[in-house]
């Protein structure tokens, strides 16, 4: 499955991390709604957690390197959603069976309106320092 | 052994994550040299099993789309250390002194034939297909 062309920044490494993490989101939910296996829900929490990480180290990495004017801000959203994640992964066992899928449905929100208003302008940031020769398709 | 900057490509996703395999290998060394490994062990073996799923799906998606030449060596390339690692995993199911020789000679080995050749010029590859860049 590809990401839907709106959402999609041009830039192959990171369309292609926001399509996985969209992804492991989805596997995520299922679980929440699966609700019977624990130890599978944290296991696909805590995959996620790295995941994200990894991704926005990247992101910040690019920052960095292009001295990227929004970058301030830009890290404090990345930090934000890394306390929510964190907080998620030690508090689920607490929650009532139904909070789970609601809260796992906002995380994923958050990820399309991230790309939305920081992702894409941070793309075409970098797409103005290293433009691949070829049409997206 | 120091890598220093040899292993940089100037493609910023991919230095990162070669860097991140690089630092492990160095780390899980230094700790090996101490016999202070084990628990690094299994967070090694662990690691490379997603870390090789997820970089190499990315170099390849970058050599598809950049239409490199060497793609398909690369690829096997590939497919051979996935093969690798998937056997190391069979073969040794806890930590032994061995297993964990055996592991840092397949990274070592993986680093200066892999990282510090093919993905070089994978990476100067893509260099040359991205505009407004400096060489690297
Ligand atoms: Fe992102
Ligand atoms: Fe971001
Ligand atoms: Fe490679
Ligand atoms: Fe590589």
């Amino acid at each position: 499955m590809d990401l839907d062309i709106q959402y999609q920044t041009g830039l192959l490494w990171q369309d292609y991390q926001h399509k996985e993490w969209i992804s492991l989101l989805g596997q995520l939910k299922e679980a929440a709604n699966d609700g019977q296996n624990q130890q599978l829900f944290y296991e696909a929490i805590s995959f996620l957690a790295m995941y994200v990480n990894h991704h926005f180290s990247v992101e910040e990495a690019y920052m960095k390197q292009y001295r990227y004017p929004e970058e301030r801000f830009h890290r404090e959203e990345h930090r934000i959603y890394i306390l929510r994640l964190k907080d998620f992964r030690e508090k689920h066992r607490e929650y009532a069976t139904d909070v789970c899928p609601k809260i796992v449905e906002n995380m994923t929100d958050w990820v399309y309106s991230h790309i939305m208003e920081n992702d894409k302008k941070l793309g075409e940031f970098i797409l103005t320092k290293e433009q691949p020769r070829l049409k997206q398709s | 052994m120091a890598f220093d900057e040899k292993y940089e490509t100037g493609v910023v996703w991919q230095d990162f994550q070669h860097k991140q395999l690089i630092d492990l290998f160095q780390k899980i060394k230094e700790a090996r040299a101490n016999k202070k490994d084990e628990s690094l062990f299994r967070y090694t073996v662990a690691f490379l099993a997603m870390y090789v799923n997820h970089h190499f799906s990315l170099e390849e998606e970058y050599m598809e789309k950049y239409q490199y030449p060497g793609k398909d060596t690369h690829h096997k390339e590939h497919q051979a250390f996935v093969k690798e690692i998937k056997a190391f995993r069979d073969e040794n199911k806890g930590y032994s002194q061995r297993a964990s020789d055996d592991l840092l000679t397949r990274m070592e080995d993986w680093i200066l034939t892999h990282i510090l050749e093919d993905d070089q010029r994978l990476g100067r590859h893509i260099h040359s297909f991205e505009k407004n860049r400096s060489a690297p």
